[in-house]
């Protein structure tokens, strides 16, 4: 089965070794931890009550729980700057997180690392801000044509000049109000949305000025005293500096990857346990603590208990106990667990999409997957689109998402095996049967009634499996008034089998079918189904047999009753699709070769054959992809599958 | 069709609560009652706020908390019913409430009062706020909330002014906050679809035009700001007055200036007391928001709408409980809505 069992434990340690112990269990990948106040304030946490263990026991009543320490994160961030700075993006190594480490030598550590690299970073970006503003008064070029030393005209005795840019709004404000204001205002150029300008005003008029220009937003670019000159020459300084300066920086560049081949493995191993310890304190907050013990709670599957347990005996002093899933508090939520094997396992992604199964309802992925692959297969039934389908999912799984990589493989496996049987080739048929001369072919254009009623004989056994499953989930969950008398539930297979047996009746004209005993097993379903709520009521002894005034209750389930009816009839009809994507399929070839036909050039016909081809897989292949999830999501899941599970998301690194 | 996929939900959601507001008898009931409890017990009886007032153990400041939280919910849900250009438009509308939370803190922080009583007075939705009020609440001066705010669009507008006397400085981090908040809902308005942008920009319009002369008008009575100043500083897009007219409006003298707009489209704006004025300019807007619904079939005008008349509604019912229980005369006067009015 799918879904697998989970255990809650229930662990006592030491204080001083919770960290190790915790680190332990998120390497062993399989436990994800809850918050131990749920299991306390509920009085449900366990520890064997012995004489030995009365300390333990004892302690809890001080028991507080642990707060974030807000340091880690800082240092993740200091560890991630400097190693930006360096431009080397660190590897995580399970191998660095083992062995024992404490936060407080990570930290002494990455304080080194960084101080060793500080200068360096320091000049980069040092460098860096210097470049930038090269690079913001490279707008001097524009007078580059003056012959004037800017550096007299900014050092004027009367007059203030300033250099700097406006956003283009505000230029506009300026001189819409020019001749309000006591400045020359020298518009110089424009360049990434700003506008560079030149202020000259005299000294006596600076705070107004000065007032006038902050209104407006101006940014200033201070020129550093030593690039004054003329135009001319302080474009020959700026070129050299920056020249200098890029070829600074591309020698740290080169400095620093020796650096770091030299240290790299250092890095890793301090980045790993820096994220382990991340990882810790995550967990950590959902320990309860006293001064000298920690409580945890955590989910563990129950198969792997034998490894916990091995992990658990490394811990001196540590205090397991176990307890089953029902054992649990109902207050906390059991995750699922869901294991497939590789075949299956791509299709829990679409089953998921819908929603997770509870803990106690039956997986439904094998049934899924092994009906999806069906369903595809039988509408879009070709051997080579199918190959190319199969051929791509498993050229992009490393690239795409691997999962739906997943699907795409198998579904194109379905794809291939139908085309065999509908003796369909890239959507020419009889070439299959040509190489392979036997007597297994169906094809669809030749056999459309048989086709149409094989798809609705199909839907009905997979709606007759989905209500088996009803039934099972139903009684799992103790549901008597669904599972015995619910529409989905037996009730409604009698119900089905009946009316089946009524239409078969009429159509084959068989005379051994009765007619009156049937009608009399519809009328009881019909009845049973009206009352069913009261009816489980009484038989399981309620208080109450109605939850609502009788008379809603029965209008509801009168309309309810005509639903049921419906969607027998519809939820039936509805596989009719199946035969017709099937026909389709066929169909939208054929129009693509009878285009090719009419081209009448050898060039046209493979023009066509592949802009045909190519439309085929990607329109019907994705349309067909859809009505498949249709068919399932709404038929057949509706009918048994609630999918109001957790999933089981287990603390990992 | 694009208006029926984009406003039909949203215009039919905001239709149902508009008609659930209160209504000026509500008010006239209001003020008949003598205790801040029985203005609650009103509400929870008679209004639509019976949804959100739960029976049990619930101070007057719980009340405000949880019509704001209601307020901030229907806005949340009237976000909910748009996509990408008209979401971004709801989101630059939140805005405003940053800005008059900052305007809020930065008159608090000149008189040197502690911002952490002013939490219950804040207005501002938790989802889309880039502000952390628990962080801002801490800051004892200027230079803090400016470090608080460092990484928002506001910092960089606003560090400027740090330097400057302590009125001034006022005024200038008030007006460029509003701004602020203007430059980023008219970019909004811009992706608007062509008639949600017009009706928009034309309230937008309304909005600059009042704003602008609350400006001068401060700027000249209060702070003597040099007339250079003011036309920077005033928006652009007013829907009566255009730059030639507010360069005007700049150097006028004062008494032109007043007589000038009271000759206008905005005369109601003077004709109260002046420390009223805010009041008058709200009371404004508030009546012309008619406008807009009745002129326009499946619009964005209609949940713009909403939202404003929600919100004076709101504030007018902290008012009245405000008035209540300090025992104010007049509180008639104090609302934005003008009971009485024909």
């Amino acid at each position: 089965m799918a879904i697998k069992k989970l255990a809650m434990a229930n662990i006592v340690c030491h204080r001083e070794g919770l960290d190790e112990l915790l680190r332990d269990m998120i390497l062993l990948e399989k436990s994800e931890f809850i918050d131990t106040f749920l299991e306390i304030n509920e009085g449900e946490f366990s520890i064997g009550i012995s004489e030995e263990h009365a300390d333990e026991i004892l302690d809890m009543e001080d028991i507080v729980s642990l707060k974030e320490n807000k340091e880690i994160k800082q240092y993740i961030q200091k560890l991630e700057v400097t190693l930006k700075g360096m431009q080397y993006t660190p590897k995580l190594h399970k191998n660095h997180m083992k062995g024992s480490h404490h936060f407080e030598v990570i930290k002494a550590e990455i304080d080194d690392l960084s101080c060793k690299f500080e200068n360096l970073t320091e000049e980069v970006s040092h460098i860096t801000a210097r470049l930038k503003s090269l690079d913001e008064i490279q707008y001097i070029e524009r007078l580059k044509n003056i012959d004037v030393d800017i550096g007299r005209l900014i050092k004027m005795n009367y007059f203030t000049m300033k250099f700097g840019y406006l956003t283009r709004e505000k230029a506009r404000k300026i001189s819409q109000n020019q001749e309000n204001i006591k400045a020359i205002v020298l518009h110089i150029g424009t360049h990434d949305e700003k506008e560079f300008y030149i202020i000259l005003s005299p000294k006596s008029l600076d705070i107004e000025i000065g007032r006038i220009l902050r209104s407006t937003n101006f940014m200033e670019i201070v020129i550093d005293e030593s690039y004054w000159g003329t135009p001319k020459e302080m474009l020959e300084k700026i070129d050299l500096d920056t020249q200098r300066y890029k070829e600074r920086l591309k020698e740290i560049q080169e400095t620093t990857k020796k650096d770091i081949e030299a240290h790299s493995e250092s890095m890793d191993r301090l980045y790993s346990k820096l994220i382990m310890e991340r990882k810790i304190d995550q967990v950590r907050v959902k320990v309860g603590v006293t001064q000298s013990f920690a409580y945890i709670s955590a989910w563990i599957p129950e198969s792997k208990l034998d490894h916990y347990n091995k992990a658990f005996t490394q811990h001196q002093d540590t205090l397991v106990a176990y307890k089953k899933a029902d054992e649990v508090s109902v207050t906390i939520p059991v995750p699922t667990r869901i294991e497939n094997n590789s075949f299956f396992r791509p299709f829990e992604m679409l089953v998921n999409m819908y929603g997770v199964p509870s803990h106690d309802e039956i997986d439904p992925t094998v049934f899924f997957g092994i009906a999806y692959m069906f369903l595809f297969g039988a509408m879009f039934g070709d051997f080579g689109q199918g190959f190319l389908i199969t051929l791509a999912g498993w050229f992009l799984q490393k690239k795409v998402n691997p999962q739906f990589c997943g699907i795409l493989m198998r579904i194109g496996m379905g794809s291939m095996i139908f085309g065999i049987f509908y003796d369909s080739f890239f959507g020419y048929e009889h070439v299959i049967s040509t190489l392979i001369p036997l007597n297994i072919y169906l094809r669809p254009m030749d056999n459309i009634n048989l086709i149409l009623f094989l798809a609705i004989l199909a839907g009905l056994v997979l709606v007759y499996i989905s209500y088996g499953y009803s039934v099972v989930n139903k009684y799992r969950a103790g549901d008597l008034e669904e599972g015995a008398f619910g529409r989905n539930g037996i009730n409604g297979i009698v119900l089905l089998s009946s009316v089946l047996l009524l239409v078969y009746k009429q159509v084959a004209n068989v005379a051994w079918i009765p007619i009156f005993p049937i009608s009399l097993v519809i009328l009881l379903c019909v009845v049973l189904l009206v009352i069913k709520h009261p009816l489980a009521s009484w038989i399981q002894k309620k208080e109450h047999l109605y939850e609502e005034p009788p008379g809603e209750y029965y209008i509801e389930s009168g309309f309810n009753l005509f639903e049921t009816f419906l969607s027998l009839l519809s939820n039936s009809a509805s596989f009719i699709r199946v035969g017709a994507f099937a026909l389709n399929h066929v169909g939208l070839f054929i129009a693509f070769h009878t285009l090719a036909d009419m081209t009448g050039t050898l060039g046209g016909n493979v023009i066509m054959f592949i802009i045909g081809n190519v439309i085929i897989i990607g329109l019907e292949g994705l349309v067909v992809f859809i009505q498949g999830l249709r068919l399932f999501y709404y038929e057949l899941f509706s009918k048994y599958y609630t999918g109001e599970g957790v999933l089981f998301a287990p603390d990992k690194i | 069709m694009y208006k029926v996929r984009t406003h039909a939900a949203s215009n039919a959601k905001s239709k149902a609560i508009l008609g659930r507001l209160l209504k000026e008898a509500d008010y006239l009931e209001l003020l008949k009652l003598e205790k801040v409890e029985e203005v609650i017990e009103y509400l929870k009886r008679y209004t639509h706020y019976s949804e959100v007032f739960s029976d049990i153990g619930m101070s007057i400041g719980d009340h405000e908390v949880v019509i704001k939280k209601y307020f901030f919910n229907t806005y949340e849900k009237l976000y909910h019913f748009y996509m990408d250009a008209y979401r971004n438009f709801f989101k630059a509308m939140f805005c405003r409430y940053e800005v008059e939370n900052l305007k809020l803190f930065i008159r608090v922080l000149s008189r040197n009062e502690p911002l952490s009583d002013l939490r219950a007075s804040l207005i501002y939705s938790e989802l889309y706020s880039n502000l952390n009020y628990d962080q801002l609440e801490k800051a004892v001066n200027m230079q803090d909330l400016l470090d608080m705010i460092g990484h928002t669009i506001y910092y960089e507008p606003l560090v400027v002014f740090l330097e400057e006397d302590s009125e001034h400085m006022i005024f200038h981090m008030e007006m460029v906050l509003d701004r602020c908040y203007f430059s980023q809902l008219r970019s909004s308005i811009e992706a608007l679809k062509s008639e949600d942008r017009e009706l928009m920009l034309e309230l937008l319009g309304i909005n600059v035009d009042i704003l602008n002369v609350q400006w001068i008008y401060r700027g000249r009575q209060f702070f003597d700001i040099s007339s250079e100043e003011l036309f920077n500083f005033t928006l652009e897009g007013g829907r009566r007055y255009d730059y030639k007219i507010l360069k005007e409006l700049c150097y006028m003298g004062f008494d032109a200036f007043r007589s000038y707009i009271l000759g206008g489209d905005y005369s109601d704006i003077f004709q109260d007391r002046e420390y009223m004025m805010e009041r008058a300019m709200e009371r404004h807007l508030f009546y012309r928001l008619d406008e807009y619904i009745k002129s326009t079939k499946l619009s964005i005008a209609l949940p713009v709408v909403l939202l404003f008349k929600f919100e004076y509604e709101m504030r007018d019912l902290f008012t009245l409980m405000e008035g209540k229980k300090y025992q104010f005369e007049n509180l008639k006067d104090l609302l934005i809505r003008e009971l009485g009015r024909a």
